[in-house]
């Protein structure tokens, strides 16, 4: 697709920008150590959020902070069938959140899936390569969902063929 | 022993011109080539060998320019020559037992050539002559190939990151914080850093490292509100073993503890916190403990970083509100009145001599004044580097396109280093007129030209661009989508390095795609350089090495000329 | 009553010490109405640029002095649709020596508003494929620290 490259290049410079993560212990709570963007009550630990998009369908949402990133996605559904299968994915991964890692629980409103990345995941993994990830992410559910399609409607077929083939 | 300060050549059109070797009691010593190895210190029966007439007569030739390895020297007992093919040689070695054994080490390769009583040479395999060798020999190397000298020494410490480090006066030592409640003091043991002691005391994550270099203190602050000023005591259970022992300091700060300095006279340690304030901590004689005084006006968010003048009373202030701030800190039980200067005159406690905004409104992340005080320089998130003289008045802003610094320091009043996000050391000089960025003191070692000036430009950017474009993009989907659809069997093999992976080296913009293979970038440091601190002095007082530590585990300590393009001076690791 | 809702009430609003949003940028020192007035002038200017061609001119003067901040919502959106007009009317090879032509605080407003246009994919003018274009060439110019300060600077357009 023709915009599909400088849409995953900008969402890879602009990710790679909002990775600049450093350890901040809580200015609110004594000794206690939150991400930012999660807490949200110290303002000027708030970065300005971005919104990079390749149509209306397509978005993503990077909410950077000191010490955290928060990356939405809003995938492409063009139909009924695409909307089930993406819900479906995306709640089979977000299930299982905790040995993501990197995966927030319950997305952000308006976006199928988010991210949520910290100072110590920059700590324990390579920053270029969580990036990496992302876009090969990205690029992948989009695959996926449309394979998926594809072998759903092929399956209905023949389901439906044999079945109506019983009746000559 | 003598220690050698430096080594200089001329260079003629052989490859082995003659040098001179500096030593420390100004004597100097001019032998036929250039001594190669990582230790400074020579022993005398080298020198009387090294200038022996006789070797002069050799030039070395060899039929590859890449320089030989080294490895520790040891006193010498035997030098002689060796001819090979179309190599021209010399050797040396030592040891005590194998008198007339000789074995020189070329790194063509990996090949060894080693050579008989009567000067034959065998090529043996590297391995296994090394080991042959290592366990008895010790070789002095003589290498024609200098420019490798000032290339940076790195270490890899631990896995962990390094948030803060320190070295000991004497550089032999280096406390380090490992990301954990304790700091760590490693000693350097050969060609390594070995963990010493440990200083555990802090409840959570040590945040920041001194370690004063005239009284010998540590002074450590933690994420538990805590500091503790460590001092070097007789252990009462081994009367000769000497421990750290640690005396804690009462902050009264309700926050974390974000960085910690001593002052110049090391009478004074400033702590900066999350509780919107820094203390101000000097020793009280009479109730025999650490006193600390709060400054709070007019900061309004977490104090990241702190930096003294060298006046011992001004202190210089970045904080999460995107400010940077001059205050005094002035203790009339400890300091003498300072002498008005570019700053301001009259110096009251809190008073603030100067509040600077970011260019773009970026968390301050790291100040620092110039040697003599008359400007300072803060690093901001926004990728900025802002250089301040009062006296001019003059704030210089360099905006950069590469991912923020977070830690810098100064070399001379006209050049300081900062390092950050981009995990390299980068030279930026100027004046009150202005400033610019010099280029990075990480050669990215690979096979590449290298043009100083535009190697400030992002890696990672140009990297994706040039790599992210075109046909890449589509093998990738190829390539990911099949390891996608097999990631339901095991033993997935991990992502080669991807023609789309940003470059994380100098020059990513170039053909070849990106600057990252295998996953790992071009810079020595893998991850964010988190402590850039001064580790070498030149004769004019001007740093000529720091030493950086960054979140990847590695402690490396770099060479300043190396980015100045400058015509390489050879010196003695 | 009271005692009912007073675990209800925020308490950080009456901290007189608490950061507030204003309190973190410089503020427009221009009053409403002028910044409309110029905003408006310069909308009138560019036409007059882009008929004769010179639309690194027309830019460069679009994106000095941009409007910043809470009270000057109609200006922001004004100078929005002449960026976008004028970006829209570049054709794709002379993107980067129109870039190359700003300076570095004007590319830094371009930024700023590249991702404000992304973020209303359904407005009006709004060519997402063309803004993702002028995206990377601006990256490519002014590298990741352009956006790095499109992420940090409070003085959002």
């Amino acid at each position: 697709m023709s915009s599909l490259r400088p849409y995953l290049v900008a969402v890879r410079s602009t990710l790679t920008a909002a990775m600049a993560l450093e350890n901040f212990a809580s200015q609110v709570v004594e000794r206690h150590n939150k991400p930012e963007v999660e807490a949200g009550t110290s303002i000027e630990a708030l970065l300005n959020p971005l919104v990079i998009s390749r149509n209306e369908k397509e978005q993503v949402l990077i909410e950077p902070s000191i010490n955290s990133v928060r990356m939405s996605i809003r995938i492409k559904q063009q139909d009924d069938i695409e909307r089930i299968l993406c819900h479906k994915f995306t709640r089979f991964m977000m299930m299982r959140a905790e040995n993501f890692v990197i995966l927030r629980r319950k997305p952000v409103t308006g976006y199928d899936i988010s991210f949520l990345i910290t100072n110590f995941h920059a700590e324990t993994m390579l920053k270029h390569k969580l990036v990496d990830f992302i876009i090969q992410f990205m690029e992948e559910v989009d695959k996926e969902i449309s394979e998926t399609r594809l072998s759903l409607n092929a399956r209905a077929r023949i389901v439906a063929e044999s079945y109506l083939a019983t009746f000559g | 022993m003598k220690r050698i300060v430096s080594i200089s050549s001329e260079e003629d059109d052989s490859h082995a011109p003659p040098a001179t070797i500096h030593f420390a009691d100004n004597t100097s010593l001019t032998i036929p080539f250039v001594v190669y190895s990582p230790y400074t210190e020579v022993p005398e029966a080298t020198l009387e060998l090294l200038s022996d007439p006789s070797l002069s007569a050799i030039k070395e030739s060899l039929n590859n320019p890449n320089p030989m390895t080294s490895v520790p020297m040891g006193e010498i007992t035997a030098t002689g020559l060796f001819q090979k093919a179309n190599v021209d040689g010399v050797y040396a070695c030592g040891n005590a037992s194998l008198f007339m054994s000789t074995v020189v080490m070329a790194m063509n390769q990996g090949q060894m050539a080693g050579a008989g009583a009567d000067h034959e040479i065998a090529i043996e395999d590297y391995a296994a002559g090394i080991a042959a060798a290592t366990a008895t020999y010790r070789l002095l190397i003589l290498c024609n190939n200098f420019r490798k000298m000032s290339s940076p020494e790195a270490y890899t410490i631990a896995q962990v990151p390094l948030v803060a480090h320190s070295f000991s006066p004497d550089r032999s030592a280096i406390a380090l914080s490992t990301n954990t409640n304790e700091a760590q003091i490693y000693a350097r043991q050969g060609y390594d850093w070995q963990p010493v002691s440990t200083l555990a005391g802090h409840d959570k994550l040590v945040t920041s490292i001194d370690w004063a270099p005239t009284t010998d203190r540590i002074v450590t602050c933690g994420q538990d509100r805590n500091a503790y000023v460590w001092t070097k005591e007789a252990d009462p259970s081994s009367p000769s073993q000497l421990i750290w022992k640690p005396t804690l300091v009462v902050l009264k700060i309700n926050r974390a503890a974000t960085q910690v300095r001593w002052s110049p006279l090391e009478n004074k340690f400033a702590v900066a916190s999350g509780a919107r304030s820094i203390c101000v901590c000097s020793f009280d004689e009479e109730m025999n403990w650490w006193a600390s005084k709060q400054l709070k006006k007019p900061i309004r968010s977490t104090v990241l970083c702190v930096d003294w003048h060298p006046n011992n009373v001004l202190l210089a202030a970045g904080s999460a509100d995107a400010k940077a701030r001059v205050f005094s800190t002035f203790l009339k039980e400890v300091d003498k009145k300072p002498p008005a200067n570019v700053w301001g005159d009259k110096f009251p406690w809190n008073t603030v001599c100067g509040e600077y905004s970011s260019h773009a409104g970026g968390w301050v992340h790291s100040v620092g004044f110039s040697p003599s005080g008359d400007a300072m320089a803060f690093t901001s998130h926004d990728s900025t580097i802002t250089i301040v003289y009062p006296s001019g008045p003059a704030v210089i802003t360099i905006k950069g396109t590469t991912l923020p610094y977070v830690t810098l320091t100064w070399t001379a009043e006209d050049a300081l280093i900062a390092a950050g996000h981009d995990c390299q050391p980068v030279l930026f000089s100027g004046t009150a007129s202005g400033w610019k960025a010099i280029g990075s003191l990480d050669d990215a070692n690979g096979p590449r030209s290298s043009s100083l000036p535009s190697s400030v430009s992002s890696p990672r950017t140009a990297g994706a661009v040039g790599g992210g474009g075109g046909p890449p993009v589509g093998r990738l989907n190829n390539a990911a989508f099949n390891r996608f659809k097999d990631a339901d069997s095991r033993g997935q093999s991990s992502i080669p390095g991807t023609p789309s992976s940003p470059g994380g080296g100098l020059f990513g913009g170039s053909a070849t795609p990106g600057g990252v293979t295998g996953g790992e970038l071009m810079t020595l440091h893998q991850n964010t350089i988190t402590s850039i601190r001064p580790y070498e002095w030149g004769p004019n007082g001007n740093v000529t090495k720091v030493s950086t530590t960054g979140v990847d585990g590695k402690l490396v300590i770099w060479s300043v000329s190396a980015a100045a393009g400058l015509a390489p001076k050879i010196f003695v690791r | 009553m009271a005692t009912k809702d007073f675990r209800k009430i925020n308490i950080d609003q009456y901290d007189e010490d608490v950061l507030l949003e204003e309190d973190l940028y410089d503020h427009d020192p221009r009053d409403p109405a002028t910044v409309l007035a110029e905003t408006k002038q310069k909308a009138a200017a560019v036409r007059g640029l882009i008929a004769k061609g010179d639309i690194a001119g027309a830019l460069s003067s679009v994106l000095e002095n941009a409007p910043y901040g809470p009270k000057v919502d109609d200006a922001k959106i004004l100078n929005l649709q002449t960026i976008l007009l004028l970006l829209n009317s570049t054709k794709t090879a002379d993107i980067p020596s129109t870039i190359k032509a700003l300076s570095s605080d004007a590319q830094d407003t371009l930024m700023k508003y590249l991702y404000k246009a992304m973020a209303m994919p359904g407005y009006a003018d709004v060519n997402s494929s063309a803004l993702l274009t002028w995206h990377e060439k601006l990256t490519d110019a002014a590298g990741i620290g352009c956006i790095t300060r499109v992420m940090t600077d409070r003085r959002t357009v």
